[in-house]
C-alpha cells in the first residue's frame, strides 16, 4: 500500500488507491510536470518475471493505441516496486454501476460486449499476443461518453514461446474455470505449492479463451445482476435475446475448446448478432425451404421433361419400326408405291438410322434395278451425315458392291467390298464377293487370298465353290470351273447363289464353245442354254429375267452358227418369257422381231411389232425395225405389187426421231443405204 | 431424330418455369425482407 502524497520518480504524486486486482494495485496520481491525473499500477508479480522481460513488455504496452484501451506512457522500476503509468480514465467502473444496482439493457450489453471484443481483438492480435487475464467489471471503465475502457493489464500476460501467457491470480466469478482450478492447484494448498514450486513460480497458464470466458462472465453479470459463482455446466443463460444467449453460452462453455477461439470470432458474432436471432433464423429457414421447394419443383420439371424426351424418342422409334415393318410387308406384296411412301416416312422420322436405307437397297437389288440402287446408295445413303457410324454401313457397301458387280463394273465392286470389309472383317460372304470381283478384273493373286479369308470367316461351301469356279474361269481352266459351279449348285443355300452358279456354269460352257469347231460349238451353246433352262426351274421368279436373258443369248449364239429354226425358237421362247413379265426393255422385243425375221416368219414379226406400237411409238428404233420389216415384206411381194410408201414413212419417222437422240446406231446407216438404193432404183 | 411433343414436355416445361420464377421471386423477396429485418434487429441490439 502506497501512502497518499508519496512522490514516485519525482513526478507522480500518489493521491488515492483506485482498486486492487490479481495483477496489482492501482492508484490515482498527479503528474506534476504535465499537471494531469494519471493512473499508476503497482505490479504484484515483480520478482517472478525478469526485469528485462518486464521492460520489453512495458515498451510494447506503451505502443498500444486503441479507443477502448488506456494509453500506457511510462514504466518505472524502483526499489519500492515496478509501476506502469497510464491515462486516468474518468467515469465509473462497471463494478460501481453494478453495485449501485444499475440495470443494463440488452442493447447496452451488446454494445459493451462489442467494444470489449474490439479491444481484446486488438490485444490478441499483437505480436506477441497480449492476454488480459483479468477481465471483470472492476477493470472496465464506462466513460462519460458511454464507451468502455479496459484497464488494468497484467504486464506478465504476454504469450510466451509455448503459445501461452501466465498470470498469478484470478478473480472469482469472472475467471475461467480452468484458470481458477489451476490457481487452486498451484496456490490454494501449501503442500501443492511446495511440490510444484517450479510451476507455481511460472504462473497460471491462460490463453485467448480465458479472456473470452471472462468477457462472457462480465456480460452475464450485467445481464442477470449476479455473477457466476461456480463453473457452469451446459447452458447458463436462458433469457434475453436469442443472439445474446447464444454468444454468452458459447463464451461461457466449461470446455475451452467449445468457446470462441479468440476475441475476433466473438466480435464477429456480436457484429452479426442479428443472424442469431430467432426471427432472423426463422426468416432464413423460410426462405431456404421455399428456395429448396422451387428448386425441387424445377428438378421435378427437368425429370418430367426427360421422361417426355424418352417417351418422345420411344414413340418415334416405335413409329420408325412400324414404317420398317410396313416397308417389309409392302415389298412382300409387291406394292412398291406404298414401299416408297413408308420409306419416306421412315427417313423423315430418323434420317440417321440405317434400317430404312438398307431395306430400300435390298428392295432395289431384288428388283435388279442395279443402276438405281447404285445411285441411291452413293447419293442418298453414303452422303447422309451421321450414318457413317452405323453398324449397317458395312452391309450397305456390300450391297453397293453387288450392284456394281451386276452392272459388270468390277473395279468399283472391288472398291465397295474393300470398304465393306473396313466395317466388318469377319463376314465370309463379303470376302467371297470381293474374291469374285478381283477374279473378274484379273487380280487372281488377291482373289485367291480373299478366298482364303472367306474360308477362314465361315463362307458357305456353295460360295467357296462358286468363287473357286470364278477364279478357275479367269485362269482359263473352264472344265474345272464347270465342276466347281456344279458343286456350288448342289450346295447353294440361297436363290441368289444358285442363280449365280447356274449362270457361271453356262458361261464356262460358252467359253469352251469358243475353243471348238462349229458343230461342237453349237452343241456347247445349246448345252449352256439347257443349263439355264434348268436354272429357270431351280430359282425363284425374282431371278428368272437374269437367267432368261443369258439363255436367249446361248440359243442366239447356237442359231448364228447352226441357222436352225429350233435354236431361234428356243431363243424367242426365252425372250418372250422376259416380255411376259411386263418389265422387258425394247431390245427384248426387238430381238424377238429380228429372230422371227431371220426365220422368215414375217407375220409373227409383224404381230410383235404391232404389240410394240403403244409402248414405243416415240422411239426411233421401233420405226427402224418397222422399216426393215417393210423391206422384207415388199421383197416377198412381186415386183408389180411391191410398194415402198410404208417403208418411206417408217424411214422418215426413224430418221427424224434418231436425230433427237445422242446415239450411234449402225443399223441406221444400213437403213440410209437401203433408202438411197431404192431412190437410185427409182422405187421411191 | 424428330421432336415429338407430348404431355410430359408441357408439364415438365411448366414446372421448370414455375420453379425458376418461384426461386427468383423468393430470393428477391427474401433479400428485401432480410434487409428490413436486419434494420429492425440492429435497432433492437
Amino acid at each position: 500500500m502506497i501512502q497518499e502524497g508519496t512522490v514516485l520518480n519525482g513526478t507522480y504524486v500518489i493521491q488515492k488507491p483506485l482498486g486492487s486486482g490479481g495483477g496489482g494495485s492501482i492508484y490515482l496520481a498527479y503528474h506534476s510536470r504535465l499537471q494531469k491525473h494519471v493512473a499508476i499500477k503497482k505490479i504484484h508479480e515483480v520478482g517472478m518475471v525478469p526485469e528485462d522481460i518486464l521492460r520489453r513488455e512495458a515498451d510494447i504496452l506503451k505502443n498500444l493505441r486503441h479507443s477502448y484501451l488506456p494509453q500506457v506512457f511510462d514504466f518505472l522500476v524502483m526499489p519500492s516496486g515496478v509501476y506502469t503509468v497510464m491515462d486516468y480514465i474518468p467515469g465509473w467502473s462497471l463494478k460501481e454501476l453494478l453495485d449501485s444496482g444499475h440495470k443494463f439493457s440488452e442493447k447496452e450489453i451488446v454494445k459493451y460486449g462489442t467494444q470489449l471484443c474490439e479491444a481484446l481483438t486488438y490485444l490478441h492480435n499483437q505480436n506477441p499476443a497480449i492476454i488480459h487475464g483479468d477481465i471483470k467489471p472492476a477493470n472496465i471503465m464506462i466513460t462519460p461518453e458511454g464507451n468502455i475502457v479496459l484497464i488494468d493489464f497484467n504486464i506478465s500476460a504476454f504469450t510466451r514461446s509455448d503459445g501461452k501467457a501466465y498470470t498469478f491470480g484470478y478473480s472469482a466469478g469472472y475467471a475461467a474455470p480452468e484458470q481458477s482450478r489451476e490457481y487452486q492447484r498451484l496456490y490454494g494448498n501449501p503442500n501443492t505449492v511446495t511440490e510444484s514450486s517450479a510451476e507455481a513460480s511460472r504462473g497460471i497458464p491462460i490463453d485467448y479463451r480465458t479472456d473470452i470466458y471472462s468477457v462472457g462472465a462480465t456480460l452475464y453479470h450485467m445481464l442477470t445482476g449476479t455473477k457466476i459463482t461456480k463453473a457452469p455446466d451446459g447452458e447458463v443463460v436462458t433469457s434475453a435475446g436469442n443472439g445474446l444467449v447464444f454468444i454468452l453460452n458459447k463464451a461461457l462453455s466449461e470446455n475451452p475448446s467449445k468457446r470462441y477461439a479468440n476475441a475476433g470470432q466473438m466480435l464477429a458474432a456480436f457484429r452479426s448478432i442479428y443472424k442469431l436471432d430467432k426471427r432472423y433464423k426463422k426468416m432464413e429457414a423460410r426462405r431456404t425451404v421455399l428456395q429448396i421447394a422451387f428448386v425441387l419443383l424445377a428438378a421435378v420439371g427437368v425429370i418430367t421433361l426427360y421422361f417426355g424426351y424418352r417417351k418422345s424418342q420411344t414413340d418415334l422409334v416405335a413409329k420408325y419400326e412400324k414404317c420398317i415393318e410396313n416397308m417389309v410387308e409392302a415389298r412382300a406384296d409387291g406394292d412398291f408405291e406404298a414401299f416408297e411412301d413408308y420409306y419416306k416416312d421412315a427417313i423423315e422420322i430418323d434420317s440417321e438410322r440405317a434400317d430404312a436405307y438398307v431395306e430400300r437397297a435390298d428392295m432395289l437389288f431384288e428388283l435388279q434395278d442395279y443402276e438405281k440402287n447404285i445411285e441411291f446408295i452413293e447419293n442418298d445413303v453414303l452422303n447422309t451425315d451421321g450414318l457413317e457410324y452405323s453398324s449397317d454401313i458395312g452391309y450397305v457397301y456390300y450391297m453397293l458392291g453387288l450392284c456394281y458387280f451386276e452392272t459388270e463394273d468390277y473395279s468399283n465392286a472391288v472398291a465397295a467390298y474393300r470398304n465393306a470389309l473396313k466395317y466388318d472383317k469377319t463376314d465370309g460372304n463379303v470376302y467371297v464377293q470381293y474374291a469374285i470381283s478381283l477374279a473378274r478384273i484379273g487380280d487372281l493373286d488377291k482373289a485367291v487370298t480373299a478366298l482364303e479369308d472367306a474360308k477362314k470367316n465361315g463362307a458357305s461351301n456353295a460360295l467357296v465353290n462358286l468363287t473357286e469356279g470364278e477364279i478357275k474361269l479367269a485362269e482359263g481352266e473352264y472344265e474345272d470351273s464347270v465342276a466347281s459351279f456344279d458343286e456350288a449348285i448342289k450346295e447353294a443355300d440361297t436363290d441368289y447363289v444358285r442363280m449365280r452358279s447356274y449362270i457361271m456354269k453356262a458361261e464356262a460352257i460358252r467359253k469352251l464353245a469358243a475353243n471348238t469347231d462349229s458343230e461342237a460349238a453349237i452343241e456347247k451353246y445349246r448345252e449352256a442354254g439347257e443349263v439355264l433352262k434348268a436354272a429357270e426351274i431351280a430359282v425363284s421368279s425374282a431371278y428368272k429375267t437374269a437367267i432368261l436373258q443369258r439363255e436367249a443369248q446361248c440359243f442366239i449364239d447356237a442359231y448364228n452358227i447352226s441357222k436352225e429354226t429350233e435354236d431361234a425358237h428356243q431363243a424367242i421362247a426365252a425372250l418372250q418369257a422376259i416380255a411376259d413379265t411386263g418389265y422387258a426393255e425394247h431390245s427384248v422385243y426387238d430381238n424377238i422381231v429380228i429372230l422371227y425375221q431371220n426365220c422368215g416368219e414375217l407375220d409373227k414379226a409383224s404381230e410383235v411389232l404391232a404389240g410394240m406400237q403403244d409402248k414405243y411409238s416415240d422411239y426411233y428404233a421401233y420405226y427402224k425395225r418397222l422399216a426393215f420389216q417393210e423391206i422384207l415384206l415388199q421383197n416377198e411381194a412381186s415386183a408389180n405389187t411391191a410398194s415402198y410408201d410404208a417403208f418411206y414413212e417408217y424411214y422418215t419417222q426413224a430418221t427424224e426421231l434418231y436425230s433427237t437422240v445422242d446415239q450411234t446406231d449402225i443399223e441406221m446407216n444400213q437403213l440410209d443405204s437401203l433408202y438411197n438404193d431404192l431412190v437410185a432404183r427409182g422405187l421411191l | 431424330m424428330n421432336f415429338d411433343l407430348n404431355i410430359f414436355y408441357i408439364i415438365g416445361g411448366a414446372l421448370v418455369i414455375i420453379g425458376i420464377i418461384g426461386f427468383i421471386v423468393v430470393t428477391a423477396t427474401a433479400e428485401v425482407s432480410k434487409k428490413k429485418l436486419v434494420d429492425k434487429l440492429s435497432k433492437d441490439y
